[in-house]
């Protein structure tokens, strides 16, 4: 399976979910994502300033900066799922509506970010 | 033996006499007495009001202390026509001086203090033909603005008070209050510095929408920050609670979405 073909996947896997994206956080930049309507170039920057904004925070709490992090941001109207990889740069961005359940889009998202990273 | 009033005056009277009297004492003492002691406020607001009331009391040119009881620091400022004109025992150089970080600084050199002692060490110092003033009007304009602003935006009050109760600890992060175990507060502390150097610079893909994101952190710990308006608050809490804050974050965005346009 492509990078394109996991994002995909994941994105019908997860019920509401209607954006995934994965990104880079040292190169600060979405290198691809799955979306079911049109998303400007704006929109996927500024989830990965948020992104990176989430995680540097969450580093900032911790003595180890190697774990994974996790960030769940909740909207009016959306929830906002980053997932960091443990040891690398890349993460992963989730747009669900509010009435998805997290536990399942962060489940989902970190078996198809483990298989990301690996086929790097 | 004095004479008894013949005519008693009605209680509301009396009260108001005695109120009158108290004001009467207090314009007649001499100001002096004011200084050299200690005083005891209940918050570290209060604390930080005497402060600037103290500061803009001052006319003539002054060099006041004040002296903090709990930390053993003291505070000095030169004051002249109600100017703050140079202050020391806070880290702002002459050339910052600007009335958010000098509230700033003021706000963390008195946090948890409750005795003060101001005394007037210096009349008439000299002072520097170059040095930055800034007017006592200023100081006490951010700190109502910053009132205002930790005031939660209506209709959020709630949801605050319900991620306060179930959090370990948090902090206000306009007004600077903070509550809970000391572990989890010098993580939120932590916190606290990490958003002035990241959320300053970054641009959020919605500006000013409530927002609520929750951050986990090693096996255990949940890091809450919520933003509504200009009001934020950092809360730690464990991660089992993030479906009953999705849940209260349900609520309150089902009630945002209810209320008339």
């Amino acid at each position: 399976m492509t990078v394109s073909d996991r994002l995909k996947y994941l994105r019908s896997d997860i019920p509401g979910c209607h954006l995934v994206a994965f990104g880079d956080s040292e190169a600060r930049l979405v290198l691809k994502a799955s979306h079911d309507k049109s998303v400007p170039r704006e929109v996927l920057d500024g989830l990965c300033t948020e992104a990176i904004a989430c995680f540097k925070k969450a580093e900032s709490c911790t003595e180890t900066v190697s774990q994974h992090n996790e960030c769940v941001v909740f909207l009016a109207s959306e929830m906002r799922i980053y997932l960091h990889a443990q040891n690398q740069s890349d993460f992963l961005c989730i747009l669900c509506d509010l009435e998805s359940d997290p536990d399942i889009a962060v489940l989902s998202g970190m078996q198809v970010l483990e298989k990301l990273v690996g086929l790097k | 033996m004095s004479e008894p009033y013949r005519n008693a005056p009605p209680e509301s009277a009396t009260k108001a006499d005695a109120d009158i009297r108290e004001a009467l004492h207090i314009l007649a003492s001499p100001k002096e007495a004011a200084y050299g002691v200690w005083r005891t406020f209940t918050t570290d607001q209060e604390v930080l009001h005497a402060v600037l009331v103290e500061i803009s009391q001052v006319v003539l040119a002054r060099r006041l202390q004040i002296a903090l009881k709990e930390t053993g620091k003291t505070l000095e400022f030169v004051v002249s026509n109600r100017h703050l004109l140079n202050m020391k025992g806070v880290s702002i150089g002459s050339d910052d001086i600007s009335a958010k970080l000098v509230v700033a600084e003021l706000r963390r050199a008195v946090a948890g203090i409750r005795h003060i002692k101001i005394d007037i060490t210096e009349r008439a110092p000299a002072l520097s033909q170059n040095a930055r003033s800034l007017p006592v009007s200023a100081l006490l304009q951010r700190v109502q603005t910053e009132i205002t602003k930790a005031t939660p935006p209506l209709g959020s009050a709630s949801l605050v008070d319900d991620i306060k109760t179930l959090s370990k600890a948090w902090i206000d992060c306009v007004s600077n209050a903070e509550n809970g175990e000391s572990e989890a507060l010098s993580v939120l502390r932590r916190l606290s510095d990490r958003c002035v150097s990241v959320c300053d610079k970054s641009v959020q893909v919605s500006i000013k929408q409530p927002r609520l994101a929750a951050m986990t952190i090693g096996k255990d710990m949940l890091l809450i920050e919520l933003e509504v308006g200009d009001f934020k608050l950092l809360a730690a809490t464990d991660t089992k609670q993030r479906d009953q804050l999705l849940s209260l974050w349900r609520t309150f965005v089902a009630g945002l979405n209810s209320e008339p346009a």
